[in-house]
């Protein structure tokens, strides 16, 4: 029986010793493949417009968000880490952090975005932005509707004439999309996902809701070279 | 050799072996749709306050699963030897499948992102992330009945025989 077990206990080990092999060398090819991509029209594309921006302009790193504001998991980030990550980087000058949306849980989400920079246009983005997410609820559960977005508006003594003609006329609609699109080109598959785009071009990718160290980690390596 | 073949499993060196790639490679892909584990731009394992429930649930499920499949593997071979004739093996094997696709549910809002898939499937899967807990406390509960199954088919019942013994005793 002893005899008879041998083989099977090595063909065991084998299998084992060959499974980690495989995990080992995939996680490899993925970090490679993914971990930092050189100067490309998409860092262009990134940094192109006038999105809303928090920070100096001078701001050798751009940290460009994509984001929906009925995502739980970007609602999550910006709780425990933004705070952190705008004392640390954008507050020292380090890095600057630019908003884009990326709209995928529905409709109220496209609103939202909407009166975000329909609130920008009065000087009000950041502060909407933080109040959106403040106020998040269950995903299409009614917390973004029209008439709830028009009482945050509210809420921040804004102009509610100029605010009702910009967030009712569709005028953001095309920034909206034109963000979509970039999202699906960077290759954006959840949110929030973060590229920072370093001073040479080069691009750093962080997908997922990471801590800010991973951040401070990703600034120090794009700005040493 | 005990009665128990969960205790049996775990005695014996090469299915502890082969418990550890099971236990490892499950609970990385776990920890990673549960976006507590990040592979880039740096190897990140960071679990925010809020995320602590679903980390205790994910480490239950992984460390269940893993001592389901290796069971039921190791019930598969003796059966195969002739050792045995449970077919429990087989079926702690589908329980693990079918409790480990459970968070397979967290793929559907990432596809829906990437715009492979239609809105439907895209909002079941929104639906379907916010019953995340439910869903896994279901799959543990799965694999706990798995577990118990698995540990009683190793016990041999001996069934006496129904003897007349009002015979027996007037001979």
């Amino acid at each position: 029986m002893a005899h008879a077990d041998k083989p099977n206990r090595k063909k065991t080990i084998a299998f084992g010793v060959v499974l980690l092999a495989v995990m080992f060398v995939a996680y490899g090819g993925w970090r490679l493949g993914q971990s930092s991509s050189p100067a490309s029209s998409l860092a262009s594309a990134l940094l192109a417009g006038s999105p809303p921006t928090l920070g100096s302009t001078n701001a050798s790193v751009t940290i460009v968000e994509f984001g929906d504001y009925q995502c739980p998991t970007c609602e999550g980030w910006y709780n425990t880490q933004e705070a952190f990550l705008v004392q640390s980087l954008v507050d020292t000058g380090k890095a600057k952090l630019v908003w884009r949306d990326f709209d995928f849980y529905g409709p109220d989400s496209v609103l939202a975005s909407e009166a975000a920079y329909a609130a920008g246009d009065q000087g009000m983005f950041w502060r909407f932005h933080d109040l959106l997410f403040q106020n998040q609820r269950t995903p299409n559960g009614g917390w973004a509707s029209r008439q709830n977005l028009i009482k945050f508006a509210q809420q921040l003594g804004l102009n509610m004439t100029e605010f009702n003609q910009d967030f009712n006329g569709g005028k953001y609609d095309p920034l909206i999309d034109t963000n979509h699109s970039l999202g699906v080109q960077a290759g954006v598959t959840q949110t929030p996902t973060f590229f920072l785009v370093g001073p040479n071009g080069k691009i750093v990718t962080i997908a997922g809701p990471q801590p800010e160290s991973v951040f401070e980690q990703a600034v120090a390596q794009l700005t040493s070279g | 050799m005990s009665a128990s073949p969960v205790v049996d499993t775990f005695r014996d060196a090469k299915y502890t072996l082969l418990a550890m790639p099971i236990i490892v490679a499950y609970g990385m892909i776990l920890l990673f749709f549960d976006q507590f584990l990040f592979f880039t731009p740096y190897f990140t394992l960071y679990v925010p306050p809020s995320g602590v429930e679903n980390l205790a649930l994910d480490i239950l499920l992984t460390a269940l699963t893993g001592l389901v499949l290796t069971v039921s593997i190791r019930q598969l071979v003796l059966q195969r030897g002739g050792r045995g004739t449970s077919r429990v093996g087989a079926v702690g094997i589908i329980a693990a499948v079918i409790a480990g696709a459970c968070p397979c549910y967290y793929l559907l809002p990432l596809l829906a992102v990437a715009g492979a898939v239609g809105g439907a499937l895209g909002a079941v899967g929104i639906l379907l992330n916010a019953f995340q807990v439910p869903i896994k406390v279901a799959a543990v509960l799965l694999l706990l009945v798995s577990t118990y199954k698995l540990n009683k088919s190793g016990v041999c019942k001996i069934r006496t025989p129904v003897r007349n013994v009002s015979k027996t005793q007037n001979l």
